[in-house]
């Protein structure tokens, strides 16, 4: 069974890619609503429908999710052996074939990065302005947890394109005073956050507006198993921004020797 | 302005016509008759459709489409490019899509048919042309394909050989006279 983070490392993935193709022809889909949202990635048969959602399978959204995932090789990360060599010969026979995995645990990681990334596309589509229809109809309907902030890179607590969600929070942050709500929001989302960096990041923006929900950020950030190079980076944000000594004393003693 | 589309104006003004004259009960129609640039071709976008997994389907299903194919000979109109990816299923039956300005286009660099490896009548390949007969070989396969009477490795096998012996009983020169029901009883024979 795959860890927690490679699924996420897996969805980031799915994303970031969907994320490209659903960009790269935005421009004339949303002048032509019209019409059906089709692509060419070059992935699989290279012809899917970024619209098409659960009624057929072929050139469907989720046959481009699940020839990303064979493609770029993240089905080798998420699938035992035994199942990822089926899979790779089901797909050699034929590729047009949906290929349904009997171990329930994968399936249901499988699925799980599925629906994920179904509702990411839909709320790319929504922050568009662009029909949802057939994504409302298929019960993918979950929202972004902070409307005010992100509009499409949040779903079910989890940053899922983190550039794009920090970019967006710098540009609210610059005209914005992040309400009590939306900050709470974000220590929530900073809960599913791995990596010093992507906390950094966070930080950043948050420390200007307010010290305290930046040092409980800090304290989620501590419960993570962090390396002594990333307790050293924390205690100097410390130090420089919120010019906290206590608090950088802390972290430092908490450094192993 | 359309460098890239290797028939004259006035043909490809006319085939654009006439896909904008399809009737929507039959066809998706067009958005517009503008053309789309897109990187590897370019496309005339038709408006969107429902579609549905296909799953029975009785020989009943395909009179619309064999309706509609047989309106297209009449007409003398040639698809280019029928597959499996281009005749979708509706709750109103199967619909064709994905009709291009051109069937002849510069695509990737290269002067290329608009047609899907192995839907080709070798014939027209021969001849440097695309045919009604590229359209009933495009057909012929379609209805194998829902039957799964043809899997994968053998389509791979045609896209390389492009012989249709083993699967059409017929001359490909017969094929322009044989009619759309005709090859679907072919088609279907091999369901026995």
């Amino acid at each position: 069974m795959s860890e927690l983070k490679t699924i996420e490392k897996v969805l980031f993935g799915v994303t970031g890619e969907l994320h490209q193709i659903f960009e790269g022809s935005l421009e004339f889909y949303k002048a032509n609503p019209d019409v059906s949202f089709k692509v060419r990635p070059a992935y699989g048969y290279n012809k899917f429908y970024l619209d098409w959602v659960g009624f057929s399978y072929d050139m469907s959204l989720k046959a481009l999710i699940h020839f990303i995932l064979y493609e770029k090789k993240y089905y080798k990360k998420i699938l035992s052996k035994k199942t990822y060599g089926s899979l790779k010969k089901s797909i050699e026979e034929n590729q047009s074939k949906k290929y349904c995995i009997s171990d329930k645990l994968e399936h249901d990681v499988v699925t799980m990065i599925e629906k994920n990334a179904i509702n990411y596309m839909k709320c790319c589509f929504e922050s568009n302005n662009m029909d949802v229809s057939s994504f409302v109809e298929c019960n993918y309907d979950s929202r972004s947890n902070v409307p005010n902030i992100s509009k499409c890179n949040v779903i079910q607590n989890r940053i899922v394109h983190f550039k794009n969600f920090i970019n967006e929070l710098r540009i609210y942050t610059n005209k914005n005073t992040i309400s009590k709500s939306d900050l709470k929001n974000l220590m929530d989302l900073s809960k599913n956050l791995e990596g010093i960096d992507y906390f950094l990041d966070l930080l950043e923006l948050v420390y200007k507006q307010c010290a305290i929900t930046s040092k409980e950020i800090i304290e989620i950030a501590l419960s993570k198993s962090l390396k002594n190079s990333d307790l050293s980076r924390l205690v100097n944000f410390v130090n420089n921004k919120l010019k906290d000594d206590y608090l950088a004393d802390r972290i430092l003693r908490s450094i192993k020797q | 302005m359309f460098s890239d589309l290797l028939d004259i104006d006035i043909v490809r003004e006319k085939r654009i016509s006439i896909i904008n004259s399809f009737d929507d009960q039959l066809y998706p129609a067009l958005v517009n008759t503008e053309i789309i640039q897109s990187t590897n071709r370019c496309t005339l976008k038709q408006k969107k459709i429902k579609t549905i997994s296909i799953k029975k389907v009785q020989k009943k299903d395909f009179l619309t489409l064999i309706k509609t194919l047989n309106y297209f000979e009449k007409i003398g109109f040639v698809h280019g490019d029928l597959n499996k990816k281009n005749i979708i299923n509706t709750e109103d039956g199967f619909r064709i899509i994905d009709y291009e300005p051109s069937i002849l286009q510069i695509s990737n660099g290269l002067k290329q048919y608009m047609v899907t490896k192995p839907y080709i009548s070798k014939l027209d390949l021969l001849e440097n042309s695309i045919t009604i007969r590229t359209d009933k070989i495009g057909f012929f396969y379609f209805v194998l394909r829902v039957y799964k009477l043809i899997n994968f490795k053998d389509l791979v096998a045609l896209s390389k050989t492009f012989n249709h012996k083993k699967w059409l009983k017929l001359n490909e020169n017969q094929l322009k006279y044989t009619s759309y029901s005709d090859l679907l009883d072919l088609a279907l024979d091999k369901l026995k």
